[in-house]
């Protein structure tokens, strides 16, 4: 990390907590950025929650998870976050997703938000989200949409649309590379950029 | 699309429910991202995401804050009327107010006219087209993450589904090639059995389908898709259903079926019996 980054770092450290969102849906490149942002020594969420609360589900189930199995696995990724949340208590932290993302999780399944998510939602406040923008084009050549890019092009819309329910004014990540991404981020946040000299 | 937007510029975001027209509430990409559809207030409040989405992503970068501030956002407020609106959109792109009116404004609604007709053609659901398959240049990762998974699930079990149907058109397309050649019932029969066996895989396929997916697609719609089969009452489908899904093997589904002669003719005389007339 830059001295420059290391120490705004550090000085947020001993202020209230800073809490920014990265999200979007799949094929947005989110991966690669939370390896940028860790990789630049900014505090960071590694692992999103959901990846093994889903396995855990889906191995008791032994099957896909329907419509009628999701209320409870929504109430788990939904204490995960929240713990998540009030686990940070002191300077900037990134989130791999945000307790919003349960909007898109819902409504892509045809439930409408829990009680319990819309408390969270209205209790735990982040400061700023970003929205990462698919990284692959949703049409292709013959300007024919297939099926599985609708079907992504759907989910990562409904995730936009549950921080806008949320009251957020999610800022959009342009489709780049993970450290031009970075770069934004740290520019929007009025943040040093990283270096990448190794210096 | 363009007139409704006009409509609800005048007001401009939030959208208020005097501004906003059928037109918009009724798009497919408002629907989907409505809380309660069937509620207009829901719907009212998705497309009010929709539009601050499309606005925060506006492609032509030197008209992006000039559209913003037209429609409300930042550098507009909230409650600042048209004639405000329009001076600061002027403001941002440095045009003379009347030249942005006349000249800029109309297009720059098109364009977010255009991008929500795009939109609700994104919306579309088109789970009963099959999906379409390129050659692949290179592994395709599935990152690791439950959306991502889940995607990659559905679009497995929709092209489980297709399989089934298209399995089924090949058999029922040889029968009635076999018909058309004159063929006797003795070479006929055995392609039969084949259809019927395909036939309950398919059919099994698309219930497992259509159950475990809110697709809102009708199961037997799905399997009419192979094409004309001989219409079975509900029972002898569920039998012939379970059949072929049990059956490991031909042979395991010709025995389990043999000694059903009521099943066995409901499902091969139609094929030398039906006619066009009959199928009208």
């Amino acid at each position: 990390m830059t001295s420059q980054l290391q120490r705004a770092v550090d000085l947020a450290a001993a202020q209230n907590p800073r809490r920014y969102v990265i999200t979007g849906g799949p094929s947005s490149g989110k991966d690669d950025l939370i390896e940028a942002v860790i990789a630049a020594g900014l505090p960071c969420m590694e692992a999103e929650p959901g990846r093994e609360i889903y396995r855990k589900h889906r191995e008791r189930l032994g099957r896909h998870l329907r419509k009628e199995d999701r209320r409870a696995y929504a109430a788990e990724v939904l204490d995960a976050f929240v713990a998540e949340y009030v686990g940070h208590t002191a300077g900037i932290r990134f989130y791999n997703r945000g307790i919003p993302d349960g909007y898109g999780w819902e409504g892509f399944f045809g439930l409408r938000p829990s009680p319990d998510l819309e408390d969270a939602t209205a209790r735990y406040r982040y400061d700023t989200v970003f929205v990462l923008d698919p990284l692959d084009r949703f049409e292709d050549a013959d300007d024919i949409v297939w099926a599985k890019e609708r079907e992504i092009r759907r989910v990562h819309e409904l995730v936009v649309q549950g921080y806008y329910d949320a009251g957020y004014e999610p800022v959009f990540v342009a489709p780049e590379s993970a450290a031009a991404r970075l770069d934004f981020i740290c520019a929007n946040l009025r943040l040093p950029k990283p270096d990448r000299n190794g210096d | 699309m363009a007139e409704a937007l006009r409509a609800l510029l005048r007001r401009g975001l939030p959208a208020a429910p005097d501004a906003v027209t059928p037109a918009l509430l009724d798009l497919r990409g408002v629907a989907a991202r409505a809380a309660d559809p069937a509620d207009e207030a829901s719907r009212r409040a998705a497309l009010d995401g929709l539009l601050r989405s499309t606005l925060a992503r506006f492609p032509d970068v030197k008209h992006s804050r000039s559209v913003r501030a037209l429609f409300g956002m930042a550098p507009a407020e909230p409650g600042w009327n048209l004639t405000r609106r329009r001076d600061a959109a002027a403001a941002a792109c440095g045009m003379e107010v009347n030249h942005f009116r006349k000249r800029i404004e109309p297009r720059l609604v098109e364009v977010v006219a255009a991008s929500l007709v795009a939109d609700d053609e994104a919306f579309t659901r088109t789970s009963a087209i099959a999906p379409r398959l390129t050659a692949a240049t290179a592994r395709q990762r599935i990152p690791a993450e439950p959306f991502a998974w889940e995607v990659a699930e559905h679009e497995a079990a929709l092209t489980a589904v297709w399989a089934a149907i298209y399995a089924l058109r090949a058999e029922l397309l040889t029968i009635e090639r076999l018909l058309s050649l004159g063929a006797g019932r003795s070479e006929v029969v055995p392609h039969a059995v084949d259809a019927a066996w395909a036939w309950g895989r398919t059919r099994r396929a698309a219930l497992d389908f259509t159950d475990g997916w809110d697709t809102g697609l009708d199961p037997h719609a799905l399997v009419a898709l192979a094409g004309w089969a001989p219409a079975l009452a509900a029972p002898e489908a569920d039998r012939l259903t379970q059949a072929a899904a049990a059956a490991s093997d031909r042979t395991a589904f010709l025995t389990a079926v043999r000694s059903d002669i009521a099943l066995s003719d409901a499902w091969i005389e139609p094929f030398f019996h039906t006619t066009n007339t009959d199928i009208d």
